[in-house]
């Protein structure tokens, strides 16, 4: 039987393997796809807002 | 990140934008990896939110809320790689584990167990319990980041902590279902 302490513990260590950093390339490719795409227009904002 | 970066992205500044961007990527690649278990599609995913968040940043009403929002961005953004990956393979893809790092005193069996039993959940479920065991968030801060009811999230935890104590205990039992003393 897995106690919920010991799942807690379990997944606290798993999760903090892994890599942590991101390659620069992928946040260069964002900024290219950011210069080409519009803002949505703060009007519409608030509505928007309670859906993401 | 510095409220004065975000307010001026909001206007449309890319280069104050440029400058988040940097400063969160890190941190939104690494949620974003913790959900999805695969470099390649966390790398999609970062790029995607990071897109989506200057699109829709200047319905951002407070900029003080700026990082909770990122990440419910990102857990978005994984949502969507998830669900393209499913459509994109009806099979089961064979995912490399790298054991090489990692903490020692979690063996290469129990982490196993453990990958497998999450990469079995749906998203909405790996995302509640990256945000309660990564980012070490309460019940009612994951329900506020994700916008959804805290007895919505309390469910998925269940449900994705059942699937996980059960993914371990099978695994510990292996000789007791398949093989009977002579």
């Amino acid at each position: 039987m897995t106690h919920e302490r010991d799942l807690d513990h379990m997944l606290d260590r798993w999760m903090d393997d892994g890599p942590t950093v991101v390659a620069d390339r992928v946040i260069a490719a964002a900024m290219t796809d950011v210069h080409t795409t519009r803002q949505r227009d703060a009007r519409w904002a608030p509505l928007k807002e309670l859906f993401i | 990140v510095d409220q004065e970066l975000v307010t001026r992205a909001q206007r449309g500044d890319e280069s104050a934008f440029a400058d988040i961007a940097y400063a969160i990527g890190d941190r939104l690649f690494t949620v974003a990896h913790r959900i999805l278990r695969d470099i390649d599609l966390a790398e999609d995913a970062t790029q995607q939110a990071i897109v989506a968040i200057w699109r829709e940043l200047p319905g951002l009403r407070d900029p003080a809320r700026f990082e909770a929002w990122s990440y419910r961005v990102v857990v978005n953004a994984c949502y969507a790689q998830a669900r393209a990956e499913r459509r994109r393979s009806s099979s089961l893809r064979v995912l490399e584990t790298d054991h090489s790092s990692g903490d020692p005193q979690l063996s290469v069996a129990g982490r196993d167990q453990l990958e497998r039993g999450f990469r079995r959940l749906p998203p909405e479920q790996r995302a509640v319990l990256v945000l309660q065991h990564y980012l070490d968030l309460t019940l009612p801060q994951i329900a506020e980041l994700l916008g959804v009811p805290t007895g919505t999230v309390r469910s998925r935890l269940h449900y994705a902590r059942r699937a996980m104590r059960a993914a371990l205990e099978a695994d510990a039992r292996p000789a007791l279902s398949g093989s009977r003393p002579s």
